[in-house]
Parts: structure tokens; C-alpha cells; sequence
């Protein structure tokens, strides 16, 4: 039993480790830069957050989001997935858009990197939503407009406290 | 009048995306509109209230035969004509799969027993102010919303579908397939439980009616009409005091927001 | 009445290994169909939107009722004071253990995201029955687990009235919320109805008792053990009065849903006109695995062989699976009654047109995975009687029963 805990420990000192190890090789990598070229991304300063919260809190920050839209209904912030994707999708030769989750793309490359398992995209679209008129959809790049510039002004939801108090909640 | 101030802060945080003119008019016109009736196509950015009971109207004398556009409508809209079946070209592979492809919407046809009657009506979620697929859910994931619209939550869901075997109007599909091709606007992955949220992502949007009541009335139909069941001045309202209206299977008293004419 | 030695199962080592091999294959490829099932998806299934719980269902279910039913003669032996049991109250107790998670383990691996099983376990509905059977399932597994300590263990045998009257309560929970399941579902007329949950209990009963006799009479007579006439006719006469509470549960249902003109379509469904649901009731369920078993339990003479009291266990089991397909496969293809007093003449998704049933045949996957599940509980079964002190050395009437219960 002690055996367990004490191994238990050594395990967890050890994982702790390799995460301190791998932020401040992140750090060391300083101004090191993750976005596919082609994408929207690649032309901005920063993410809806400052880089170095997004690559820490991204989850959180989605996952807070995910609830809120779902059960609440709210689509108007720039934590959406859908932001993300239309953000971070780089596109081929012909302006066809490649999957965000396509091997080598933003989301996969840095995921499979890290041995993180999600799988958003078994139901998520990969590619951004297609504005189309027939349907009603809101063009997407509206909301992309939005997401590239307002990272100056703060929005009204506060990130920082939701992933705090917990996404689950 | 929260959702006045909450229109103000909105307004402030976008005025520099905003053209002035829409900015006028919105400053003027905030102060006397309710969020949820605001014409100007905007995604909400407040949590859905009960303020409003999202609910249709189906008259069924108008349901015209051999028409489907209501079908077809929603599976453009929801993506489900993106279904794929995945492997088996032989005829009775095919007939299983039309029985587990998902479906949102579909048309029956019934008769009266005794008199012969017959009506036809598009059927779907029943949006039921006590829907027995939320008691029933073990997580959770089957809710409904404070709008009144009845829908799954997908990251919950883990696909026991007992809410299928709850729910009174057949209304509810599992996703049996793995899903390659999907829409922004309606996720869909293998091993979950769908089905009718009233266009949700319309909703949220502010873009008005649902696809089925839009493709109804483009074909000069106009059996569904979409609206709010708690707005006494709303078209749907309005008609639901007029016309005689009955629920299906009343006999569970669900009080189900859809409801329907002349069956 | 001399003190009871309890002693591993004493197999020979080709014997045990070869059962362990084929229980360990037949396990496997039950894992190889869900492997199956889980990559393609449910499409792979004879699983549709309208019957929408396919066979791993049937055996699920079967095994959690009948594990809760194996406990049985144990709670007798503790709870009731029936000294006579007592010896085999720890059989009872790991048969119990093990159906329930081979019963478990198929309806876990037949959820459409497996995966998610941690969100199951972390969000709860708790006006959901289910979830209330989330916690039913694993209490019992902790509460039987204590409950086999306080057997085996010296310090722990003042507890062992208590914990075992808590088992028994809990055990009778746990199959009333199975029951309930069906029984909740207001929209389906084949359930709906509060004698679900009793008609549950019989069930476990008597395919709990089928099942452990039947372990019991193959466990003793591999490494010749003797078993007494006395217990062995106890466990028999229960056995019938079981499968008669079945039965007459059944007749309290259809007469329930008689009584309202609605369901009279429903009997006749299952009474009459249902085809393979139909068959499976009178022939497969109430003829070879409940009159026939009676027939053969009350006999004059097949009554003291033990190779009948054997085939009789055999054939409950065999009518509690065709039960369970005729109450949860039938009770899901009976057309759902959408528009009472209507009859459907066209739908574009199976809403029973003109009355039909829907339609559902069984997938090889969903078999293996089923079976997969039975082969589990007679593993963890095999595994546990081999190693630990399961078994009583001996069953036979001089070694359990005390003399003058015997001349009674």
C-alpha cells in the first residue's frame, strides 16, 4: 500500500517534470511559431488571447464555450470552435480548404505531438462553414472579422474566471 | 430590463465593427425591441431565457400530396443528406440501412378507424414541455432548453439510446455510421442520438422560421408555421387561439409545442 | 451438523486449463465483435432506429436479473436463518458477482460511445431510473464483495446477518430499477406498466437458482464432491415455486393489459399473431423453459435425477433468454401507437404501416457479444472457485443437515 503511494508519487513528480521541461522549451522557443501557413492565423499578431494563454487554456476555453453555446445558445463569442477552425484551416492550390484535422494541420500536428487523444472532429466539420445563402447560415467570415480584430478589447465574457471555477460546472 | 442593458453592452463592444447607420438605428430602436424578436441577424450573446416557448403550428388540411419539401429541406439544412451508407450494395442491406439511416422529419399518413378519414402530416420532435427523453437520459445529455426547444447534447451523450426507447413520437435517430462529411451548423458523429432542434443554429443566429416552415411556404403550402407559443400577439399564437388544435398522443399530457390541425 | 470445510475446486490441470481456454476464446471473440462494432459503427448490427436495443440487450439484462438472483441462497441462508444454505451462500455470493459483471460489461460495450463510459460515471440525471441503476450495480458488486468477507473471514462473521439482510434489500432494489426500466417507458404499450418490476424479481429468482444449480452440479461432480439428496431437492422445490411466480406474473401482465381495450392489440401480438415473437413466447418460453422444467421438477421419478434437475435448470435458462428477447426486442418491434384509434397507411420512417411490426434480426457480432458476456461470468466463476474457498468440501445430507430436519 505505502509501496503504491510512493510510486504513485514518483510518477507524478516524474509527469510533472516532463510538463515543466516541455513549457520552458516551449519558452526557450520564445517567439516560435505554430500556425499553417495559408491560414487566417498566420497573418495575425496574436490569438483571441494572447498566444502563450491559448496554448495553455485553449481546452478550457473551448470546452467553457461548448456548454455556453449548447445549452445557452450563445454564438456571438470568439472562443468558438468554429473560430477556431476558420481561423487556423489553411487552404490548397485550388482555395479548397484542407481539415483542420487533417494530418499535418494545426489542430493534429501539435495534438498527435503531445499524444493528446480529442476528438472533436468525429462530429465536427473540420473545414469552415460554407456561407450560403439558400440556408440561412451566417457567412462565416463576419464572425472571423470579428475574431481577427478584436483582440485588443477585452470581450465580456471573462475567460480567465471560467476556467477557474471549472468548465463542467 | 436586463436584456435592454445587455443590448447597450453590446452594442459598446462592437460599435467599431458596426457601420454608424446600423449603430443609429439599433441605439434607437434597443430600448422598445426584446432581444429574441430583433430582425437584425445577430448571434446571441445572452443566455436563452424562458421568455420564449419555441413552437410550431401544422395544419394538415394544407399538407399537399406527393409534396416533401419539408423533408428535403431539413435534410439540406441539418446535413443529413450527407449520410452515407457505408458499405453493402445488396437490396436487403439497403433496407436495413434506410431503417438506421437518421432521419429528422418525415411524413405519415393515417386513417381514421371508424370514419375513413385521412390526413397526412409531417411529424418530428414533439419539443414536449415534459419530455420523457430528458427523464429518462442517464447524463443529462438529452435537455431541454430554456426556449423550449428539446435537444441532445453531444458531448455527453454516450448512446445508450434509452431516450429512443422514451420517446412517444418516434422522433429520435442513432447515428449508426461513422460520419465523414459534416456541417458547421449541425455536428454529427457515430454513436450519438439526434434529432428535430427546431434549427437551433437559427435560432441563435437570429435568422427567423425553421427550414421546414420556409420550404412549406415557398411551395404555396404553408401547413407549418413557426413561432413563439408565449408571445399572446405572435402569428402563431394568434392562429392557436383561432383554429382548433390537438396534440399528438394528448392522452400522455406532455404538453408538446408542436400541435397540429385537422387530424 | 459438522463444521462446513471449504476447499479450491480440485480440477484436474489439463481439465481447468482446457475450460479456462475455451471460456477465454469464447470471451475473446466477443471482445473481436465489439472491436468490430465499435470501429463500423451500429450499422454493422441488425439494430435499427425503430428496435433500437438489439440482442446484447437480451443478454445483458439476463445476466444482471440473473445475478441478482444468484445471491438468493445465500440471503436465504443469512437473512432467513436457513442453516442449510448457509454452505453454499459463498458460491452464491461470487456466481452473483461475476453474472453481474459479465451482464454489465456487454451493456457497456454495446453504448454507441463506449469511451465515454467516465461521463456516465460523472453526470448523473437523477430522475433518470438509469442512473439510479448505475449506482444500483455498483453498490451491489461492493455490498456482495463485503458481504463474501464477512463470510470467509472470522472477524467478520457477527456481520454477516446484517450485511447479508442489506444485500438482500439492495438485491431486490436493484431488480425492481431493471424492471422499472421497462416499466417507466410510458410510451411503449408492451411496457408501461408497474408489474414489470416484480415480474423482474420472479425472473431473477428463477434464473439466478438455474444458474447457480447448474454451476453447482458441474463444479461438484468435476472433482467429485458429494451433494445430498436433501439439499439438492431443497434447491429443486425452489427452483419450481420460482418458475411458478414467473408464470403466474406473466398471466397478472396480460391480464393488466387486457383489461384496457387499447393493448388488446398488443396480446394478441405476443399471444397470437406476433410470428417469431409469438413462437418464442408459447414454445420457447412458457412451453420448454417453464411448463416443461416444472413438468420435469415435480415429477415423481425424473424429480430425483440429478441429470434431469440438470436439464431442467438448463431449459429455464434457455426460456429466460427467450423471455428476454420476447419482453425487450417484441415489446420494441410492436408498432408504436402514434395516433390512437388511427391506422398508418404510409410513413417515411417504419411508424408500423398498417400495423406491422419492425423489423430486427440478430447480427453475428451482437451474438458473439452476448455470449461473450456469459463466457466472462463463468470465467471470473471458474477463476474464483479455483483459487479461494468457494466450494464446500462436501453437499452430502450428513455433513449439512442436522438429524432431526432430516426425519422432518
Amino acid at each position: 500500500m505505502a509501496n503504491a503511494i510512493v510510486r504513485g508519487s514518483l510518477v507524478r513528480v516524474g509527469l510533472t517534470g516532463v510538463l515543466f521541461a516541455l513549457a520552458l522549451a516551449v519558452q526557450a522557443a520564445g517567439e516560435a511559431t505554430y500556425v499553417i501557413e495559408g491560414s487566417k492565423a498566420a497573418q495575425l499578431d496574436s490569438c483571441v488571447e494572447p498566444t502563450d494563454f491559448m496554448r495553455r487554456n485553449h481546452m478550457e476555453v473551448i470546452e467553457h464555450q461548448r456548454d455556453e453555446t449548447v445549452h445557452n445558445g450563445i454564438r456571438s463569442t470568439k472562443h468558438s470552435l468554429a473560430g477556431c477552425i476558420d481561423c487556423h484551416t489553411s487552404y490548397g492550390a485550388d482555395k479548397v480548404p484542407v481539415s483542420i484535422n487533417a494530418e499535418g494541420q494545426f489542430c493534429i500536428a501539435c495534438h498527435e505531438f503531445a499524444a493528446v487523444g480529442m476528438n472533436c472532429f468525429g462530429c465536427h466539420a473540420g473545414v469552415p462553414m460554407q456561407p450560403s445563402a439558400e440556408t440561412g447560415d451566417l457567412p462565416l467570415p463576419r464572425i472571423g472579422h470579428k475574431v481577427g480584430l478584436s483582440t485588443g478589447e477585452p470581450e465580456a465574457v471573462n475567460v480567465t474566471r471560467g476556467v477557474e471555477r471549472g468548465v463542467s460546472e | 430590463m436586463t436584456t435592454n442593458k445587455h443590448k447597450e453592452r453590446v452594442d459598446t463592444s462592437r460599435r467599431g465593427f458596426l457601420g454608424a447607420a446600423a449603430v443609429v438605428t439599433t441605439v434607437t430602436v434597443a430600448p422598445g425591441v426584446v432581444l429574441h424578436r430583433l430582425a437584425v441577424a445577430e448571434p446571441r450573446s445572452e443566455a436563452v431565457t424562458s421568455d420564449v416557448r419555441w413552437g410550431m403550428l401544422i395544419d394538415s388540411t394544407k399538407c399537399a400530396e406527393g409534396c416533401d419539401a419539408c423533408v428535403t429541406a431539413c435534410n439540406r439544412e441539418n446535413g443529413l443528406d450527407l449520410q452515407k451508407q457505408p458499405k453493402g450494395e445488396d437490396a436487403d442491406q439497403q433496407k436495413k440501412w434506410d431503417r438506421q439511416a437518421a432521419k429528422w422529419i418525415r411524413i405519415v399518413k393515417v386513417k381514421d378507424n371508424l370514419t375513413g378519414h385521412e390526413s397526412r402530416l409531417p411529424m418530428m420532435c414533439q419539443h414536449c414541455e415534459h419530455p420523457p427523453c430528458v427523464d429518462v437520459c442517464p447524463t443529462g445529455a438529452s435537455f431541454k432548453r430554456a426556449d423550449g426547444i428539446v435537444m441532445v447534447d453531444r458531448h455527453t451523450c454516450i448512446g445508450c439510446r434509452y431516450c429512443m426507447m422514451a420517446c412517444p413520437y418516434k422522433a429520435r435517430s442513432f447515428i449508426h455510421e461513422t460520419v465523414d462529411t459534416k456541417l458547421t451548423r449541425a455536428p454529427r458523429g457515430k454513436g450519438c442520438v439526434e434529432s428535430c432542434n427546431l434549427c437551433v443554429h437559427r435560432r441563435d443566429n437570429g435568422t427567423p422560421s425553421t427550414a421546414c416552415a420556409d420550404a412549406c411556404a415557398a411551395q404555396g403550402q404553408g401547413a407549418i408555421l413557426f413561432g413563439d407559443l408565449k408571445d399572446p400577439e405572435g402569428p402563431l399564437m394568434k392562429k392557436l387561439t383561432t383554429l382548433s388544435s390537438r396534440q399528438i398522443r394528448e392522452d400522455l399530457a406532455l404538453d408538446t409545442g408542436v400541435r397540429y390541425a385537422g387530424v | 451438523m459438522k463444521r462446513i470445510v471449504y476447499r479450491e475446486w480440485r480440477l484436474a490441470p489439463q481439465r481447468y486449463w482446457g475450460l479456462l481456454a475455451i471460456l477465454a476464446v469464447v470471451a475473446g471473440l466477443g471482445g473481436l465483435a465489439f472491436a468490430y462494432m465499435e470501429h463500423e459503427g451500429h450499422w454493422v448490427t441488425g439494430m435499427t432506429n425503430q428496435v433500437v436495443w438489439g440482442t446484447p440487450h437480451v443478454f445483458a439484462v439476463f445476466l444482471i436479473v440473473a445475478a441478482s438472483g444468484a445471491l438468493n441462497v445465500a440471503s436465504i441462508g443469512s437473512v432467513f436463518g436457513k442453516t442449510l444454505y448457509k454452505p453454499l451462500a459463498r458460491l452464491s455470493g461470487l456466481l452473483a458477482i461475476a453474472l453481474l459483471a459479465g451482464g454489465l460489461l456487454v451493456l457497456v460495450l454495446d453504448l454507441g460511445r463506449p469511451d465515454r463510459l467516465v461521463v456516465a460515471m460523472t453526470t448523473y440525471n437523477f430522475r433518470s431510473i438509469f442512473a439510479w441503476n448505475i449506482f444500483l450495480y455498483t453498490g451491489f458488486m461492493v455490498i456482495v464483495i463485503a458481504y463474501l468477507w464477512t463470510m470467509v473471514e472470522r472477524k467478520g462473521h457477527p456481520y454477516t446477518k446484517p450485511v447479508g439482510f442489506f444485500a438482500f434489500v439492495w438485491r431486490l432494489a436493484l431488480t425492481t430499477g431493471t424492471g422499472s426500466i421497462f416499466g417507466f417507458l410510458v410510451a411503449r404499450q408492451a411496457y408501461d406498466t408497474a408489474v414489470m418490476a416484480p415480474l423482474f424479481i420472479a425472473m431473477s429468482f428463477a434464473y439466478g437458482l438455474a444458474i447457480f444449480l447448474l454451476i453447482l452440479l458441474f463444479a461438484l461432480d468435476q472433482d467429485g464432491r458429494p451433494i445430498g439428496k436433501f439439499v439438492l431437492f431443497r434447491l429443486r422445490n425452489l427452483l419450481g415455486i420460482f418458475i411458478g411466480a414467473v408464470l403466474f406474473l406473466v398471466v397478472i401482465y396480460f391480464l393488466t393489459k387486457l383489461y384496457g381495450a387499447k393493448n388488446y392489440d398488443l396480446v394478441a401480438f405476443y399471444l397470437a399473431d406476433g410470428g417469431i415473437y409469438t413462437i418464442l413466447f408459447w414454445f420457447v418460453w412458457i412451453l420448454a423453459g417453464s411448463l416443461f422444467p416444472l413438468g420435469i421438477l415435480f415429477h415423481p421419478e425424473l424429480s430425483k435425477s440429478r441429470a434431469w434437475i440438470a436439464s431442467a435448470c438448463g431449459l429455464t435458462v434457455v426460456g429466460g433468454l427467450a423471455s428476454m428477447y420476447v419482453i425487450i426486442i417484441g415489446g420494441q418491434a410492436f408498432p408504436m401507437q402514434l395516433f390512437p384509434g388511427k391506422t398508418i397507411l404510409e410513413s417515411g420512417f417504419y411508424d408500423g404501416v398498417g400495423g406491422a411490426a419492425a423489423a430486427y434480426a440478430p447480427s453475428l457480432p451482437e451474438i458473439l457479444l452476448g455470449i461473450g458476456g456469459v463466457a466472462v461470468a463463468l470465467l471470473i466463476t471458474a477463476v474464483g472457485i479455483r483459487v479461494l474457498q468457494f466450494l464446500p468440501e462436501s453437499l452430502a445430507d450428513r455433513d449439512v443437515v442436522d438429524h432431526h430436519v432430516v426425519r422432518v
